[in-house]
């Protein structure tokens, strides 16, 4: 095991190569993950076929602009599996604020939560930023959003405007079958892009798709 | 200064997960219940299926005529609760292909046991019913409790099916053609689970069918949405 070119991502390299995240909360698992103990270190097994983040990472991201200590806007945080990771990378001085509509996904996270001390849960629509103002700091480090709505690139816009620090940096997993389902995914990923470039400079493009089919990530910084 | 940041965090972070255990109690109403029973009912379908697809597989060894003779399913379970001979005497079957076994203990159980379960389907219907009768009186009028309750739990709660048009609550159930024909052009589909109601499943026309009783039932739902007074008598007369 060693470290791997992202920050607080462990990897050992191999025929199939497996990335890792040192445990937060030892002998805990956050969902049906592997546990590796190594160097008296325990590490959590990230697949990247659950978490559209992993994808990107086993994709050769050079860095997903995570830091310890960084504040985190999740948009469709759903049960936490990707967070979990993310709550392993960014420590205990860190928060992800993560947000989501659904019940069900809302209760599987609480549970979560009295496990992990550094994810915050907010029950509530992304499509209004506004209605969470109270909930959430003014402003956050990174903004991740996964949802599967027709308007995410709107929906992701709108928070980046409200939340996103000047400089910060955010993440969308585009997933070009929510948005429309005729259309070839490669115009919807053009058309997701421009759509962004008029307000952030966009840092990183790449489809992940032997992960996770008709989709792709984009990664932003806020001017 | 780092500290300071990090107890208003904490704080937050409190205070957010106490709004949540709030909020999700709040949103946890009703047709949630209903839904769950919905779907409840739905898996029950499937194992009875299955069960009673066993309970033949068993006869085809046992008594290969009787499985053959009868086709229905109710018929054949309350048939086979008879012995072999008696069920031989009675069908006029002078010599059967099956096979002599002397212990048919197991295969008496799964009998029972697929019985019982058709009786726990029919119960767990009446109680559905019962339900939305209850809290959707109009959908229920119209649509009947198991439609009306399989609808909803497509659309996820009553306010999301209150405000879908009544084109989509036409097709609810039909979303893999619906697809289809968004990606090929294939032809779109007339109907989704509301052909299991009879004024469809009965009528000549179904398409057209279909499009009137999902009108009635937009209408119901966003009465029954709003609480609004009961008009599904009249919306069931303009059925006719």
């Amino acid at each position: 095991m060693e470290a791997s070119k992202v920050f607080g991502v462990y990897e050992k390299r191999g025929r199939r190569t497996q990335i890792f995240t040192a445990n937060l909360t030892p002998c805990q698992k956050a969902y049906d993950e592997k546990l590796v103990n190594e160097n008296g270190r325990e590490f959590r097994e990230w697949n990247p076929f659950k978490s559209k983040l992993g994808a990107y990472i086993m994709h050769g991201a050079n860095d997903i602009f995570l830091r310890q200590g960084s504040i985190v806007l999740y948009l469709g945080i759903a049960s936490g599996t990707t967070a979990s990771h993310i709550s392993d990378i960014i420590g205990n001085g860190g928060m992800i604020f993560g947000i989501d509509p659904a019940f069900r996904a809302m209760t599987k996270l609480m549970f979560l939560c009295t496990k992990r001390k550094n994810i915050a849960p907010i029950m509530d629509d992304a499509n209004h930023p506004e209605n969470y103002e109270k909930n959430t700091p003014e402003k956050v480090d990174f903004i991740f959003q996964d949802v599967a709505q027709k308007n995410q690139a709107e929906i992701f816009l709108k928070n980046t405007r409200k939340y996103l620090k000047p400089g910060g940096f955010g993440m969308i997993a585009v997933k070009a079958r929510s948005i429309d389902i005729a259309a070839n995914p490669r115009d919807i990923f053009r058309k997701v892009r421009t759509e962004l470039e008029k307000e952030l400079t966009i840092v990183d493009f790449r489809p992940l798709e032997p992960y996770e089919k008709d989709h792709a990530m984009i990664v932003v910084k806020k001017k | 200064m780092c500290t300071l940041m990090n107890s208003h965090l904490e704080q937050l972070r409190e205070k957010n997960i106490e709004l949540t255990r709030k909020k999700i109690r709040e949103a946890l109403k009703e047709d949630i219940y209903t839904i769950q029973l919905a779907s409840s009912i739905e898996d029950l379908d499937k194992i009875i299926s299955k069960m009673l697809k066993r309970l033949r597989d068993w006869y085809e060894i046992y008594l290969p005529e009787i499985s053959n003779r009868l086709q229905d399913n109710e018929q054949f379970i309350s048939e086979t609760a008879k012995s072999k001979s008696e069920l031989m005497k009675k069908y006029k079957i002078k010599e059967s292909m099956g096979g002599d076994f002397k212990d048919t203990e197991a295969m008496e159980c799964q009998r029972k046991e697929t019985l019982k379960m058709i009786e726990f389907r029919a119960e767990q219907q009446k109680k559905l019913e019962k339900l939305m009768e209850k809290n959707f009186p109009n959908i229920t009028a119209v649509a009947g409790g198991l439609i009306g309750a399989k609808l909803i739990a497509i659309a996820g709660s009553i306010k999301e099916l209150s405000e879908f048009p009544a084109s989509t609550i036409q097709i609810l159930g039909a979303e893999k053609a619906l697809f289809r024909h968004m990606r090929s052009g294939a032809r779109p589909p007339k109907y989704g689970i509301i052909l299991s109601h009879p004024y469809v499943a009965e009528s000549k026309e179904k398409a057209k069918s279909a499009r009137k009783l999902a009108d009635k039932i937009s209408i119901a739902s966003k009465v029954d949405y709003f609480k609004g007074r009961f008009i599904g008598d009249k919306l069931k007369e303009q059925l006719k």
